[in-house]
């Protein structure tokens, strides 16, 4: 009898060491244990990229993406068929091929979507881990659709240059990817909306989404679909892949 | 630069370009891609005329190897029934060079609706609208690294070699372009060489052609600032003629863009750009630079009151340009272009809609207002419609 109430003794304190364990996660952790499944070192993708307003288009492209460098190629539709981008360290070049040129984008020109998309140049910039460029805080652990999720608000570090001044993630607390995230201005203005409808694992315990919303909220009915058709993590690119000269 | 048509030995070496590409790459799709467009235009004062013109072009997407491509797009006039080739070249990619050999584009811009110093004459966004210049020439480029390039471009037209005279390299054309992009910088030094052909033509009869020389050689930069960019040219024209003294002018020419938000949200994106092109000694003007033409791309012409409307705005010794572009959202924009000159105030104005109607269809309506610095204004407008495939 004692031995019995020694042992369930035992497993409840067990199981309530382990719940305890999970609660203990900070926000720092958790949210490198995201960066460790989202942040890419090297990768290639093909995808299509939705774009719903008053009307839609669809567009298709694949891409490389290595280190601060990512090189995009549009396949589809038809006006945008060869038209690619290059984006190196902080710079970011577009190719024209009608005209067979290269020109650099300019600053003022980085907040504009990427061919009409919700998904500003500046969106596509961002090559940096989120630990290195938002302090994080958990505002709640609760459900969404089903999943347990963290709460995360992520404000700019001092110093640091990024799209949004302010983030507000739902994290997924077993796979630890962003499920939901609220992107907001300096002055509080909730700009875009981001969700990941499908998550793929594609290593094991590596979950990665491959079908995201971003909506607009400063447009009315604006949003864009990016669904990603294949994607193989750590490839071997040829450096010159990210060389201007091999833009043009 | 002439009109090229599917004259006989075009044609030959169209079908025997195909030909060998098949034997190299027989497994290999060909796709076809392209567009079909619709224009029509009204225009004038009181006689009014309308011209409507349609035409596509067709991109066959060849197989292409990793230091092999070979371009080939057709173009073709529904109006008159003229088709030709837009682009027909094979072009080499080794290790630090590239080599293109054919019907090309040569696009020196470098961020101003006119670049002065580029190898013909191109229009760059005004409006919305861009042209590119297309030769039959070569291109060599010798790659620097780090995007920058040594460029040569020779280009020979259709009339460089005839039975009576033989090769007359004076109707060849020639440039040079140094690119050094630099951080946030873009820097260019140019030299073109190019025949500009005068039918001699006297009470009527047709006495041959003058081959003038037209040599221009300049810098071209474009700063950005992050809010805005500012972008300049300068350099040198030097027209020298068949039969008179040459003539020579300094052309200075300086502008910027930038972009910002409107709207209770910032939602609606609006893009500046203004730029001012100079002829100092007011020796020269636009229109010999636009006598250069953009190459072998001008299958048709278009006869109406608008030459006489602008040809004080292209014979001016300056031009202001301003381009006006608000984006109500991403598939539709409203803008404005604006061509003045200040000597006799002579000016066009040119308000426009587009809207991308979706399914790769997209629709421009666009108005003119043509002043001729004096009391008359020349209206028009016209539709445009675009269907990619």
């Amino acid at each position: 009898m004692i031995k019995k109430l020694v042992v369930m003794l035992g497993l409840i304190v067990f199981m309530v060491g382990s719940v305890a364990q999970a609660d203990d996660l900070t926000a720092d952790e958790i949210i490198e244990r995201v960066d460790d499944n989202q942040f890419v070192e090297s990768a290639y993708l093909e995808a299509r990229m939705i774009i719903e307003g008053r009307r839609s288009r669809e567009n298709a492209m694949y891409v490389f993406i290595q280190d601060n460098n990512s090189f995009m190629e549009f396949t589809a539709p038809p006006q945008e068929r060869g038209t690619k981008y290059l984006k190196r360290g902080d710079e970011l070049r577009m190719y024209f091929p009608e005209a067979e040129e290269a020109v650099i984008i300019s600053g003022h020109a980085l907040q504009e979507g990427l061919a009409g998309s919700d998904f500003s140049y500046q969106d596509m910039m961002e090559s940096e881990k989120l630990t290195e460029l938002y302090d994080y805080e958990i505002v709640e652990k609760t459900e969404l659709e089903g999943r347990p999720v963290y709460i995360l608000q992520g404000l700019l570090k001092e110093g640091k240059e990024a799209a949004y001044y302010d983030r507000k993630m739902w994290i997924d607390a077993e796979r630890f990817t962003w499920l939901k995230e609220e992107l907001y201005a300096r002055n509080g203005r909730l700009l875009k909306v981001s969700e990941a409808k499908e998550l793929q694992e594609f290593e094991e315990g590596r979950w990665y989404p491959v079908e995201t919303v971003m909506e607009d909220k400063l447009l009315k009915e604006s949003r864009t679909i990016f669904i990603i058709d294949h994607l193989d993590f750590g490839v071997d690119i040829p450096e010159d892949t990210f060389s201007i000269d091999a833009l043009e | 630069m002439n009109i090229n048509y599917f004259k006989k030995t075009n044609l030959k070496v169209f079908f025997l370009l195909i030909f060998v590409l098949f034997f190299i790459k027989t497994a290999a799709a060909v796709e076809i891609g392209g567009n079909i467009e619709m224009d029509y235009t009204l225009q004038g004062n009181g006689d009014i005329s309308s011209i409507w013109q349609g035409g596509a072009e067709l991109e066959f997407y060849l197989p292409e190897s990793s230091d092999l491509i070979p371009r080939c797009v057709l173009k073709i006039d529904a109006g008159e029934g003229k088709t030709a080739l837009k682009y027909l070249y094979l072009r080499r990619k080794g290790e630090n060079y590239r080599l293109t050999l054919g019907r090309q584009p040569i696009s020196w811009a470098y961020g101003s609706v006119i670049n002065p110093f580029n190898y013909g004459f191109a229009v760059e966004g005004l409006g919305g609208e861009t042209t590119t210049l297309a030769v039959d020439g070569l291109n060599y480029t010798y790659l620097l690294g780090q995007g920058r390039r040594l460029e040569f471009a020779v280009d020979y037209p259709q009339n460089v070699f005839d039975s009576a005279r033989g090769f007359t390299a004076e109707k060849m054309g020639t440039g040079f372009r140094l690119r050094l992009p630099a951080a946030g910088l873009d820097f260019n030094l140019q030299a073109v060489s190019c025949p500009v052909e005068e039918p001699l033509i006297y009470n009527n009869e047709n006495f041959g052609i003058l081959t003038h020389r037209f040599n221009r050689a300049g810098l071209t930069f474009k700063k950005d600032f992050d809010d805005f960019a500012l972008y300049g040219a300068g350099g040198y024209y030097l027209f020298t003629l068949d039969n008179a003294d040459n003539i020579d002018d300094i052309i200075l020419q300086l502008g910027f863009d930038s972009s910002f938000y409107l709207g209770e949200f910032h939602q609606n994106k609006v893009f500046i750009q203004g730029e001012y092109m100079r002829f100092v000694n007011n020796e020269l003007n636009l229109g010999n630079l636009m006598a250069l033409g953009s190459g072998v791309d001008s299958i048709s012409t278009a006869e109406t009151g608008t030459a006489e409307a602008v040809l004080p705005l292209i014979t001016a010794r300056d031009l202001l340009i301003l381009n006006l572009d608000y984006q109500r959202d991403m598939f539709s924009s409203i803008g404005l272009a604006l061509m003045a000159e200040t000597e006799q105030g002579a000016a066009a104005l040119m308000p426009y809609l587009r809207e991308d109607l979706g399914g790769g269809l997209e629709f421009r309506l666009q108005g003119s207002f043509l002043y001729d610095g004096k009391e008359e204004i020349t209206p028009g407008a016209g539709i445009n419609l675009k269907y990619y495939f």
